[in-house]
């Protein structure tokens, strides 16, 4: 059993309340939308948790269909709420990443799955492929909303931090911008060292993306006001 | 009492005023590089 996806859960729950209060008190479909993102992501870690105690079919699939389908996709649509205020595309977006998010989980969910392979001392993102056998249409989908999902999140933070840079205002939402994409960078550059065999550095991805991109968003929100 | 709108400038040093453009486009970089990686690796190109 390893120990730091209890820390990511841990700082993603947090962080996820923080930015549901922030929604509470202020509105905005952004905070919402990142609310619903970061929960997601502590539900993908707290799956990896228990996958490392007990197997589960339920877990797995959990920890798929929040790690590896819908985290990145509602994470991306809060921002693309927050940089596109003009016209219908925020919602409209929103809309069908709703459908397609219950597509995902109807997926997943029916998916068959080798119950007797599984192993837990092996993390979950190195045998689930030997485990739940995916159909072309959620292979498709999983690409899908990851890469829409990263480029939104991550491009848009990007393009704020560029924006802020260009102005030169607003320091602490420049570098917090830069973090929040380092942070959202991290889990998954962290499967490559997963490919090369330092399962420790994936955790310690996990746990690095959800700190960074927490001290981010506060870095980002500690003065100027939305 | 300082001018809130000027307040918000802000002006980097001479090592920040290149080493900021140079993480932005690191993470440009970092960006394109985790893209191809999710396709391949979901595409089962790269062995898991």
């Amino acid at each position: 059993m390893n120990i730091l996806p209890w820390f990511s859960s841990i700082v993603t729950f947090i962080f996820t309340a923080l930015v549901y209060n922030r929604y509470l008190q202020r509105g905005g479909p952004h905070l919402l939308l990142w609310a619903v993102g970061l929960f997601f992501y502590g539900l993908g870690t707290l799956a990896e948790v228990t996958l490392g105690l007990t197997y589960s079919a339920f877990m797995l699939k959990l920890w798929y269909l929040m790690g590896a389908m819908l985290t990145a996709a509602w994470l991306g649509t809060g921002t693309v709420h927050l940089l596109i205020r003009k016209g219908n595309t925020a919602n409209l977006l929103t809309w069908v990443l709703a459908g397609v998010s219950l597509l995902a989980v109807f997926l997943v969910f029916s998916a068959p799955v080798n119950n007797v392979a599984y192993d837990i001392s092996r993390p979950a993102s190195e045998q689930y492929k030997e485990i739940m056998t995916r159909s072309g249409l959620t292979v498709f989908f999983t690409i899908l909303l990851n890469i829409y999902g990263t480029l939104t999140l991550v491009g848009g933070a990007i393009y704020s931090a560029f924006l802020f840079w260009r102005k030169k205002v607003l320091a602490n939402r420049m570098y917090g911008n830069i973090l929040i994409a380092a942070g959202a960078l991290s889990p998954a550059l962290g499967g490559t060292f997963l490919k090369a065999g330092l399962v420790d550095f994936l955790y310690l991805s996990e746990l690095l993306g959800a700190g960074m991109m927490f001290a981010g968003f506060v870095l980002a929100t500690q003065k100027a006001d939305d | 009492m300082p001018d809130p709108k000027h307040s918000k400038r802000f002006k980097p040093g001479a090592v920040m005023d290149k080493v900021i453009p140079a993480v932005l486009i690191l993470l440009v970089l970092g960006l394109a590089a985790v893209i191809v990686l999710v396709i391949l690796s979901l595409i089962d190109a790269i062995p898991s």
